[in-house]
């Protein structure tokens, strides 16, 4: 330190040098701690958050208008307070899932016999009164399967809508009905690989159930498909 | 005054080091690819593809982020065609391209391609091929496992190495549908490895074969239709 004295540049040059070492020191201790504490917080968040489940389903499916011929004819569709109001609830393990199904169906109905004849009338009950129709659809849910990728050990979410759509003579007599499921399934790995999106999954799962359903009834309707007593309604 | 020093110079080049090793957190990936070529292409300017994907009620179903990678990069570049996404075309032509009435075999498409609606639709939107796209990424063979505590003094720590080998198989079924053929069929095949080794901070290693079979399948797309 004697020899170091006495040349007082570069004594200070080395003061300098320890305080600059002793600050990036500091500096790179906080940081990387820092940055472990945060990372490891962060693991043990994703981590807990796999073990969370359960879903809210508020699905909002668009039907686009179908790209098909109409048949000339008004038809009745009833929507029961029942089936507008219907959201399904189901517990798997200790999580709760609901999904709110009622109020995407006059947008599912509307559109797909909307586009498979030329005019369609919402109607206030099954029978329709002073409406002149040629029919009356019916549509019912009769229940709904869900499946994760925790029940099944495949990668998607499933899920199934049973519908049983009626059509009825303007006098009220049947004249045919549908069994329909509707099916739609999402793979996981499109809604996160570390955090997954379960409503968000189960939503799209749903929304691609109903549009199947659509297609469904549009499909039977196909000459190949529909029953002779539907052709014979349609006069066709 | 030295020990500082060298203290100093060690944390800087290790910490350099971490910081290197971070960017280049990613696993080693392997891609192999491969043309069927059935007829000769091309395509006009005023032309554009859609890409689509291939889904089945039952079996594997192409994820939705591979499809937008692919329509996303075929879309960009000096090389880029215009592109109508899957999403897009399917409601511009619903019903007849949902997952569970949609031709699988060409000839199928020339049945429903005589429909006057289907056909004006096709014309004016300009669409000159169809490409399917099928296939998926999957893990296989997963070995050990991370765990993570909350230890003395609430600091959280993890421990363990986790490792898998990630495969993702893609395939291109490509339509003409001016001509109503089928002009060929592209792949993309890759495979890598990830690994998590965890000792307090978790560092993944994750190999993107995803994404490297989506520039693969892009690039032998762009090669192909403008050929």
């Amino acid at each position: 330190m004697e020899r170091l004295s006495a040349y007082p540049d570069f004594d200070r040059v080395s003061s300098y040098n320890i305080w600059w070492s002793q600050g990036m020191k500091n500096i790179i201790t906080k940081t990387l701690s820092n940055w472990c504490f945060g990372t490891t917080c962060l693991f043990a968040v994703f981590i807990l958050w796999g073990c969370a489940s359960g879903a809210h389903v508020v699905p909002s499916v668009s039907i686009p208008t179908p790209l098909i011929e109409p048949f000339p004819m008004t038809v009745g569709i009833y929507y029961s307070p029942e089936l507008k109001e219907l959201v399904h609830k189901e517990t798997k393990g200790r999580h709760p899932y609901v999904v709110e199904l009622g109020n995407n169906q006059e947008q599912v109905f509307d559109t797909c016999l909307g586009g498979l004849f030329e005019e369609t009338v919402t109607l206030e009950s099954s029978d329709p009164k002073d409406e002149i129709v040629d029919g009356v659809f019916i549509p019912e849910i009769r229940g709904v399967t869900l499946t994760t990728p925790a029940d099944s050990g495949q990668d998607y979410y499933e899920v199934m809508i049973h519908y049983r759509i009626q059509l009825n003579d303007p006098s009220g007599d049947e004249i045919h009905d549908w069994v329909i499921n509707g099916y739609g399934k999402v793979n996981r790995r499109d809604y996160g690989s570390v955090m997954e999106r379960t409503s968000e999954a189960l939503q799209q799962a749903t929304e691609n159930a109903m549009r199947d359903a659509s297609t469904q009834l549009i499909e039977r309707f196909n000459p190949r498909r529909r029953p002779a007593v539907v052709s014979n309604w349609l006069k066709f | 005054m030295r020990r500082v020093r060298d203290w100093t110079f060690s944390s800087v080049t290790l910490f350099l080091l971490a910081l290197t090793g971070l960017l280049a957190l990613q696993g080693c990936v392997q891609t192999t690819q491969e043309e069927f070529r059935e007829a000769d292409t091309g395509i006009r300017d005023d032309q554009i593809i859609a890409i689509l994907r291939r889904t089945s009620l039952t079996g594997e179903n192409t994820e939705q982020a591979f499809i937008d990678c692919v329509a996303e990069k075929t879309a960009k570049g000096r090389d880029g065609i215009d592109v109508i996404s899957n999403q897009e075309f399917i409601d511009a032509f619903y019903p007849w391209f949902e997952a569970r009435i949609a031709p699988t075999e060409v000839d199928d498409l020339k049945t429903i391609a005589h429909n006057e609606k289907i056909k004006d639709r096709l014309e004016s939107l300009g669409i000159r091929y169809l490409v399917w796209i099928d296939g998926s990424t999957s893990r296989i063979n997963q070995n050990g496992s991370v765990q993570c505590a909350v230890a003395t003094g609430g600091i959280p720590a993890c421990f363990g190495f986790l490792s898998w080998r990630a495969e993702s198989v893609y395939e291109a079924v490509i339509w003409d549908v001016e001509r109503n053929i089928s002009v060929g069929k592209l792949s993309a095949e890759s495979k890598g490895m990830s690994f998590v080794p965890a000792v307090v901070i978790p560092i993944p290693f994750i190999a993107r074969t995803q994404s490297s079979a989506c520039v693969s399948l892009v690039d032998q797309l762009k090669e192909f239709i403008e050929d």
